[in-house]
């Protein structure tokens, strides 16, 4: 039904298409980072420092400052960036989905409570207190993306306790309590269930967001460590070394950007698909 | 039509001529507007008449100017003796709020929720007469006591929002009255309000005509056009299907629309439990006109004749005309 | 008025009170924290903060104590420096971040409205389209990538303005790229807001009205339209407020910049734990004060809010 209404309005829009097309790309690369590059990601060239690039030699985006290839790197930090993104969006999915149910599905004042308490956290400057933790719990890559899962379930949970509130009135909700099912169960059966739509949605908004909170932090020196890379530990490096060589800024740079905007493209085209009132 | 009556050989304060208005959308081209003619002197009340959709503020809007981008306005509209369909915008901004006036149909959405009502009432002199702050304030104190506003003094410095429906109905009015307009368009100025309140905005827009202004009166309420207009215009899908003196169509009405309008209104004597005998069926979407009248699908009277050819506006007696195949003949006034 | 203005400081209270107590939670009861013995760094700075922070006392005790002391503006001593408070650093850094921070705003305010504005009119024309194309490309390119390409471009390529530093303080040229590069991504999210909340304010039924009384285009514009229009932005500022202190932190970095952000950075990387608590709770003052500041605003040109 609204499925396929939506799958057709998804496909009708370019924008939309373009940005999952080069989402899926991304991953691809990712995943295959390994097999089409042609260097080891920290194999270094002692002959090549701040080399630019090189078809021939397979560098194809140069080399950093120590002799590292960029390709093999800048597909490895797509690895670490989309991991961070994934799992972070995964846990924030995890707190986000049960408190908002919670808070929707009961409704009256324990739902007040629960609201505000997301409004207070909501003011917060969360980035901070991603600091704060790493400074903490110590700067791993776990640490990362529990953090900043932990504080970025907000907007989650926001959305499915709307969802739930509407959904709390349908009939089949009804229906299943006239027949004795517990509020567990009408939960985690009927619920939960109805919620995938605005989910995706909200996912492929909190993916960005924690890619985005994950290349601050590795730029800053405070997230991922040598010797594992992302983008945001190759941008800072970049950046360190962009007056002799500025290839290696401007190509992880540009990954970022072509990824934020695929994104962003993706879930505009996505929500206009699944809720096209909004 | 009226310009060739006697009593009218004046030239009048407004001429609708084939007025037209089309809106380009997604789905087709709406003709809201469709080939309407009418002219108003000084004085005059016309009122109109129709279902919800059947044209009524698009015609007001047209006059206005207030259309959107995506409509498309044809034939002529001459106000005191200038054309304003293809008017700069300069020049149709020093007539518009001065010389004519809108009264909104909605008066909860037409008003700034964020200035307060003298700000909204002083600015239409500010802008017209170059009055000072001060002296257009003065200016909107008295539009409000005209309207009867009671303690207008501490409304002005009101928002929309602290007064009640009935109030903002009348600021709207003192807003389109402030400048004393010689044309009055007012868009169903009483529906929302309650009957003490509507009886009063009626009042107020008789002295407004007392006082030599024309005004058009748009309504669902046919009692409202028998009390206050001279003539009257009855549309249907943008359409004119009938017009008339009021006191003619009334009394005597010819096409089996305005028969069923008139047939709708309740009466003292009517049996509460008996529902009121309203037309049957829906209005045609504009989209999907049929080829022949557009009322057809609803007309008792309807044959094979009405699914084929529209009817045209045929002229009869002084001031009438009807756009039916099968319109009542009448039976002459003595 | 008044009251809508108690309202909002009474309800920013407890938004402050969660922050402080998480920092102090958190510094007091991470494993591996600083009062963890065995981790502090020097003796001198274990003396510090055992007289700082009155370890021997019970949890709650200590709690009031450091309520008591914030309350006076006292951070406590730094962990890793023995020379300088918290206090002391931050009230070093401020002035600075403080002068990019409210010049990175005022920017992206003037222009981003402007440019959502001009969108806004010109709608669906080139001119929209350069706008729409520009607020993307600020919102995808984020800060800590736009600051060092405008250092490599303005500062190191072209030599026009210098590509980093803050001068003695008073020197304009050292602002300029700082500024652009902190207000960038604010341009584009005023910009992007403020061309649909015009475009819708100019569909609302009163504008209708405003050119029935036969205003002209521009005072529709300004008188009426304006105000609806910048009602969204004017919400917006409270989340931009912490998008431009988050900035300042790159920004400070990629310029050398002494503000409070390369402390903090510097803090955080060296696990000065005192510091870092200190900066996210005075952070935290200034946002939830702008969210303030905002919100009172918000009530001022919204009559619907707070007048009865
Ligand atoms: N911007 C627009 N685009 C397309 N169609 C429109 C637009 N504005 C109005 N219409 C159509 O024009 C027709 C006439 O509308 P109008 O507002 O004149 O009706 P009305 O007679 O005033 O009805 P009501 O009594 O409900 O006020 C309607 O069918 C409406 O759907
Ligand atoms: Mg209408």
């Amino acid at each position: 039904m609204a499925v396929d209404n939506g799958w057709r309005r998804l496909r009708r829009n370019p924008a939309a298409m373009g940005g999952l097309i080069v989402l899926g790309a991304i991953v691809f690369l990712a995943l295959l980072g390994p097999c089409i590059s042609p260097h080891a990601i920290d194999e270094v060239f002692w002959d090549r420092i701040s080399a630019p690039p090189d078809f021939d030699a397979g560098f194809f985006f140069g080399t950093d400052a120590n002799g590292r290839d960029l390709f093999a790197r800048t597909l490895e930090g797509a690895r670490v960036s989309l991991l961070v993104g994934v799992s972070a969006s995964v846990i924030s999915l995890f707190i986000g989905v049960t408190y908002g149910a919670t808070a929707g599905y009961l409704g009256g004042r324990i739902d007040n409570v629960m609201m505000r308490i997301v409004d207070i956290l909501y003011s917060l400057p969360f980035v901070f207190f991603v600091i704060l933790l790493t400074v903490y719990v110590g700067r791993s890559l776990s640490t990362i993306f529990v953090t900043i899962g932990a504080v970025i379930w907000l907007d989650m949970a926001r959305i499915v306790r709307g969802q739930t509130l509407t959904l709390k009135q349908r009939e089949f909700v009804e229906a299943a309590r006239s027949l004795g099912a517990t509020d567990f169960r009408i939960l985690t059966r009927h619920i939960i269930p109805n919620l995938w739509g605005p989910v995706i949605i909200s996912m492929l908004l909190v993916i960005p967001d924690a890619i985005l909170t994950e290349s601050f932090l590795s730029f800053l020196g405070l997230g991922v460590q040598e010797p594992n890379t992302s983008w945001g530990v190759l941008i800072g490096d970049g950046a360190q070394n962009m007056m002799g060589a500025p290839w290696s800024l401007l190509f992880p740079g540009a990954f970022l950007a072509v990824t934020l905007l695929a994104f962003n493209f993706a879930g505009d085209g996505l929500r206009d698909a699944l809720d096209p009132r909004s | 039509m009226s310009q060739s009556t006697p009593e009218n050989t004046s030239v009048p304060l407004l001429a609708v001529s084939q007025l037209s208005t089309r809106f380009r959308t997604p789905g087709g081209v709406v003709p809201a507007v469709d080939d309407i003619s009418f002219s108003l002197c000084s004085g005059e009340t016309l009122g109109i008449v129709g279902e919800s959709g059947s044209g009524k503020s698009q015609t007001l809007f047209s006059i206005m100017g207030l259309l959107p981008p995506t409509a498309e306005t044809s034939g002529s509209i001459r106000f005191e003796g200038k054309e304003l369909l293809g008017l700069p915008p300069a020049e149709l901004n020093k007539l518009r709020g001065e010389r004519l006036a809108l009264v909104f149909q909605d008066p909860m959405t037409a008003l700034n929720p964020y200035l307060t009502v003298e700000r909204q009432l002083s600015e239409v002199v500010q802008y017209h007469h170059g009055l000072s702050r001060p002296a257009a304030r003065a200016e909107a104190l008295t539009a409000l006591r005209r309207v009867h506003i009671p303690e207008a003094e501490r409304q002005l410095d009101r928002y929309p929002h602290q007064l009640s429906g009935g109030m903002r109905q009348r600021v709207v009015i003192a807003m389109a009255m402030i400048a004393n307009p010689s044309l009055l368009l007012a868009d169903e100025p009483t529906t929302a309000l309650d009957v003490t309140i509507q009886a009063e905005i009626l009042d107020l827009l008789a002295e407004q005509r007392e006082a030599g202004a024309a005004i058009v009166l748009v309504t669902h309420d046919l009692g409202v056009v028998a009390r206050l207009c001279d003539r009257v215009m009855v549309m249907y899908a943008g359409k004119v299907v009938e017009e008339g003196r009021t006191s003619d169509v009334f009394r005597n009405p010819r096409h089996p629309y305005t028969q069923g309008l008139l047939a709708a209104i309740p009466r003292l004597d009517d049996d509460i439990h008996d529902p009121r005998k309203a037309i049957d069926g829906q209005p045609p979407d504009l989209l999907e006109l049929p080829p022949g009248c557009a009322f057809a699908p609803r007309c008792p009277l309807a044959g094979p004749d009405c699914r084929v050819t529209a009817p045209v506006l045929v002229p009869h007696g002084e001031l009438g005309a009807v756009a039916c195949h099968h319109a009542n003949p009448g039976v002459r006034p003595s | 008025m008044l009251s809508v203005v108690i309202k909002r400081v009474v309800g920013a209270i407890p938004t402050l009170f969660v922050i402080i107590t998480l920092t102090f939670l958190m510094m007091r009861l991470t494993p591996g924290g600083p009062f963890d013995t065995g981790r502090v760094a020097s003796p001198e700075v274990q003396a510090n903060l055992l007289h700082a922070y009155h370890l021997d006392e019970p949890l709650y005790l200590q709690y009031f104590r450091y309520l008591k002391d914030l309350a006076q503006g006292d951070f406590g001593p730094s962990f890793t420096s023995k020379d300088f408070t918290v206090t002391q650093l931050i009230r070093q850094g401020f002035p600075v971040s403080l002068q990019l921070g409210l010049s990175a705003m005022a920017l992206a305010i003037v222009v981003g409205l402007a440019l959502g504005t001009f969108g806004a009119l010109r709608r669906n024309q080139v001119a929209d389209h350069v706008v729409i194309a520009f607020s993307l490309v600020g919102i995808i390119i984020p800060n800590f990538v736009m600051a060092p390409i405008l250092t490599l471009i303005f500062g190191v390529t072209l030599q026009w303005l210098p590509a980093g530093g803050w001068g003695n303080g008073h020197q304009l040229a050292y602002k300029i790229l700082p500024v652009i590069a902190l207000a960038l991504p604010r341009i584009s999210s005023i910009a992007r807001l403020s061309r649909s909340s015009m475009i819708e304010a100019m569909q609302m039924p009163f504008i209708r009205t405003a050119y029935a009384k036969g205003l002209p285009r521009r005072l529709v514009l300004l008188r009426h339209a304006s105000r609806a229009a910048i009602l969204p932005v004017v919400s917006y500022l409270g989340p931009a407020t912490a998008g431009i202190i988050t900035g300042s932190i790159i920004v400070e970095q990629v310029f050398s910049i002494p503000g409070i952000g390369r402390y903090f950075v510097d803090a955080a990387i060296n696990r000065d734990y005192t510091l870092v608590s200190g900066v996210v709770i005075f952070y935290g003052c200034i946002i939830v004060l702008f969210n303030l500041i905002v919100d009172i605003l918000y009530g001022v040109l919204d009559p619907r809010i707070g007048r009865r």
